[in-house]
């Protein structure tokens, strides 16, 4: 499949697509693991390193200048140098373009990811029926008619009224957890 | 105002609204505030959303991987320029523990809205009923190990958590329909059976969890004792001696129906015995007390009326013809086996039933020898009990070794709860109306020479029927132990397929896909296999383990290189765990164990053996060529 492609997939909700980018894993796995890495802190990686992609795919500036797995190698690295020098054991050397940009997105993603965090976990604090219609609205982009379908609600109206309140939810808890920290 | 935070977020305002609310924004601190957390909300809900969207494609993904591992790393290295240094540098293992790409693979393609009967080339049947895998087309993929070259390069061993198994092979099922893994229904079960040369009463059916070392077998359950039933066109009801008898004086013994038709004409006195004083005469042999009334669990109604008949037959005297020789059976004419009954438990009521086995006639043998019907009797009223109570009852009453050997054998009984059970003797029965075909085409053309061997065939009969007179117990361990000597020894050097002719095997019920092994505890051991007491034999020993090391010179020249002990008296594997340039493994001092390591280099095979000896010892692997098959 043509790299675009993915990407365009990616940007419009569609997510099937990231089963196939597994098959790049095995190659990555075995990098980190002669790193020292575990097989749990690989997967950990190798997964992050997705979600760096996709969060990346909804750029519209975003034009792939390599292949997708090339990429994805690159971003797992840099994600390991990351995660390394936080343990100061590993200096990322010998860097080519396509790595600095990568190295970029990672420190881009890292930043934004640590200021995320206390909303992830309010998220997460959510009702089943609230975290999905979140998801089915933010990451898979549904409209509120297939949403209220979904989650059986009985119109458009109430799930806009449902996500209202699920918003709200989320957000206390957010201001909570500030305030805890 | 919610509404245009969430409207500029998501990239709904026009570029006009939004620099408006962009100014907005910058002269209100407290708006700024909100818009920067209800983006964090909206951001952590795609993101956490999109956590599980990976983790859950890490499952698909996982499910496939063990089969496209290897070869995604070689493709994927192709592609990835910067990448290959590091796997050309990198001489490990594959990350995948197992190599499944190196066991037998048999991929069908069904229908799972019928019934269906499945034989892979290795002889494992596997029998599908409808719905099992929902509905419509599905895709079955099976792969199989039994022998040891194929168990060590795919990676596996017999091990429980710490404990040593003996296999008797070991596969794996998976389905998928659309390309995504379907389980069995629930409520649903594959019957399946694996052909053996002989069979262990002890094995179990062990699911595999894959681990980062191999597989774990887990969940033993015993296998149910079935027996299997035969078609009676398949069975020799006959008296010893009857065919040879009827051969020489000219008659074709290969038409059973002229056979039959013969051997059925014969006259008999029914013996004066009741169905009741049969019941009651055994059944307080065995209980120690005397019931006046039929045992509860008396003979199903059809057997019943089928013994009813079976009592009450009268063979029609017309039909007896005057060139049959009167001594064709050997037995005394007082006192016999009524061929009448015999003929009676031919028939249709009694096809489910264990008579209709080879055990049963292997037993109907020696009944014609005692020309006692009570022993057959024995049998008919206890159709609903396995097969061991029935040799118990005659070894307590009449004694003689032989039925105490029946008895030890411990058989049950025939399987009919079962549905899929019905469809494999069908099965067996299409391929065995072939193979008689065969076997009738060649006793035509060959029907002198088979004279011959029938007359050879019957002479080892009995030779063998007087060799398991002798204390079977005896026998059978020594039997057992030569097998598994014979069975290693083939099994470290050369690939014996399994003889398909076998006629006994280990028959599952299996309501998972995944991995499957069918084993026993060879032997329990402490989980640090480290010296310590523990059991072997049941017996309270003391253990000691020694550390083995293996060094393998130029380890980085080959593709993969993996090692193993395996004791020579089981049928184990277990893989020595990898240490720097070589593996390392604690063995048991008890066990005898050789060495094995086999390599791969450019598609040709090479092997290590060597005795393990007494003590910590490191060996040197010096490998030589071998041929796969």
């Amino acid at each position: 499949m043509k790299t675009q492609e993915i990407v365009e997939q990616i940007r419009q909700g569609n997510h099937k697509k990231l089963k196939k980018l597994y098959k790049y894993f095995p190659v990555v796995k075995k990098w980190l693991i002669s790193r020292g890495c575990d097989k749990e802190l690989a997967r950990d990686i190798f997964q992050e390193t997705l979600i760096v992609f996709c969060e990346k795919c909804r750029d519209e500036d975003f034009v792939m200048t390599s292949s997708v797995d090339t990429y994805l190698f690159s971003v797992s690295k840099f994600l390991y140098y990351n995660h390394a020098r936080k343990a100061q054991r590993e200096q990322a050397q010998d860097l080519n373009d396509l790595e600095i940009a990568a190295s970029n997105d990672v420190d881009e993603w890292k930043e934004y990811e640590s200021k995320l965090n206390i909303a992830e976990r309010a998220f997460r604090e959510l009702g089943e029926k609230c975290k999905q219609l979140l998801e089915m609205f933010y990451l898979h982009k549904k409209s509120m008619k297939e949403i209220a379908s979904k989650l059986e609600l009985r119109n458009e109206k109430v799930a806009k009224a449902q996500k209202y309140r699920c918003i709200k939810n989320v957000k206390e808890q957010v201001e909570l957890l500030m305030n805890q920290a | 105002m919610e509404e245009l935070i969430e409207k500029y977020l998501v990239g709904l305002l026009s570029s006009d609204e939004k620099s408006d609310f962009e100014r907005k924004m910058k002269a209100d601190p407290k708006l700024e505030q909100e818009v920067e957390i209800q983006k964090q909300v909206t951001d952590a809900a795609r993101i956490s959303g999109l956590r599980n969207q990976v983790q859950r494609a890490y499952k698909g993904y996982q499910f496939t991987k063990v089969f496209k591992a290897v070869v995604v790393i070689v493709t994927a290295a192709a592609i990835l320029g910067t990448a290959t240094w590091f796997l050309t540098h990198d001489k490990e293992e594959s990350d995948t523990p197992i190599q499944i790409e190196a066991l037998d693979e048999t991929v069908f393609m069904l229908n799972s809205d019928q019934d269906t009967v499945i034989e892979t080339e290795n002889g494992l049947i596997l029998s599908i009923p409808a719905g099992t895998f929902g509905e419509g087309d599905y895709e079955l993929k099976v792969n199989e190990a039994y022998d040891a070259l194929q168990i060590m390069e795919a990676g596996l061993s017999t091990m429980s958590d710490s404990s040593l198994l003996e296999t008797a092979g070991m596969f794996k099922l998976e389905a998928k329909r659309g390309g995504a893994a379907i389980d069995i229904a629930k409520g649903k079960e594959i019957t399946a059976m694996l052909r053996s040369a002989e069979v262990d009463p002890e094995m179990q059916l062990f699911e595999g969890e894959e681990t980062e070392d191999g597989v774990n077998w887990v969940k033993p359950k015993p296998l149910p004792k079935y027996l299997l039933t035969r078609d009676f066109a398949d069975l020799d009801f006959y008296p010893p001696n009857y065919l040879k008898t009827l051969a020489e004086h000219g008659i074709d013994v290969s038409n059973k129906a002229v056979t039959d038709s013969i051997y059925y004409s014969f006259v008999c006195d029914l013996p004066e015995l009741s169905e009741d004083r049969v019941i009651r005469l055994y059944n307080s042999e065995v209980r120690g007390e005397v019931d006046d009334v039929a045992p509860v669990d008396a003979p199903s109604r059809n057997s019943s009326s089928e013994l009813m008949r079976f009592m009450q037959y009268e063979p029609d005297t017309e039909r007896a013809i005057d060139d049959v020789p009167q001594d064709s059976s050997s037995v005394p004419r007082k006192r016999q086996i009524c061929p009448a009954s015999i003929q009676a438990l031919q028939t249709a009521e009694f096809s489910k039933s264990f008579i209709a086995t080879e055990e049963f006639t292997e037993r109907l043998k020696y009944i014609f020898g005692t020309c006692n019907e009570e022993f057959l009797q024995v049998y008919v009223v206890n159709l609903d009990k396995p097969l061991w109570y029935s040799d118990s009852i005659i070894a307590s009453r009449f004694g003689g070794s032989v039925w105490t050997a029946f008895y030890h054998q411990k058989l049950g009984n025939t399987e009919q709860a079962n549905p899929g059970f019905a469809k494999l003797n069908q099965y067996f029965k299409r391929k065995r109306a072939k193979f008689n075909q065969a076997a009738l085409k060649a006793r035509q053309k060959l029907a002198k020479e088979f004279n011959k061997a029938e007359k050879e065939y019957r002479k080892a009969e009995s030779e063998r029927a007087k060799a398991s007179d002798e204390d079977s117990k005896a026998n059978f361990k020594e039997e057992y132990e030569i097998n598994l000597k014979e069975a290693c020894r083939q099994a470290n050097i050369t690939y014996v397929k399994p003889n398909r002719r076998y006629n006994q095997g280990y028959v599952m019920p299996i309501r998972s896909t995944g991995w499957k092994n069918i084993d026993r505890f060879a032997m329990e051991v402490t989980q640090s296999r480290e010296s310590s007491s523990g059991t072997f034999n049941g017996k309270e020993v003391k253990l000691t383990y020694y550390t083995v090391n293996l060094d393998v010179p130029q380890s980085e020249s080959y593709d993969f290189v993996k090692a193993y002990v395996i004791p020579t008296e089981l049928r184990s594997f277990e893989r020595m765990k990898k240490k720097d340039a070589g593996f390392t493994y604690q063995v048991n001092s008890l066990i005898e164990y050789e060495l094995v390591s086999i390599a791969k280099k450019n598609e040709e095979y090479f092997i290590y053996k060597t005795q393990l000896e007494q003590g910590d010892k490191t060996y040197s692997a010096q490998y030589s060529k071998v041929s796969k098959e």
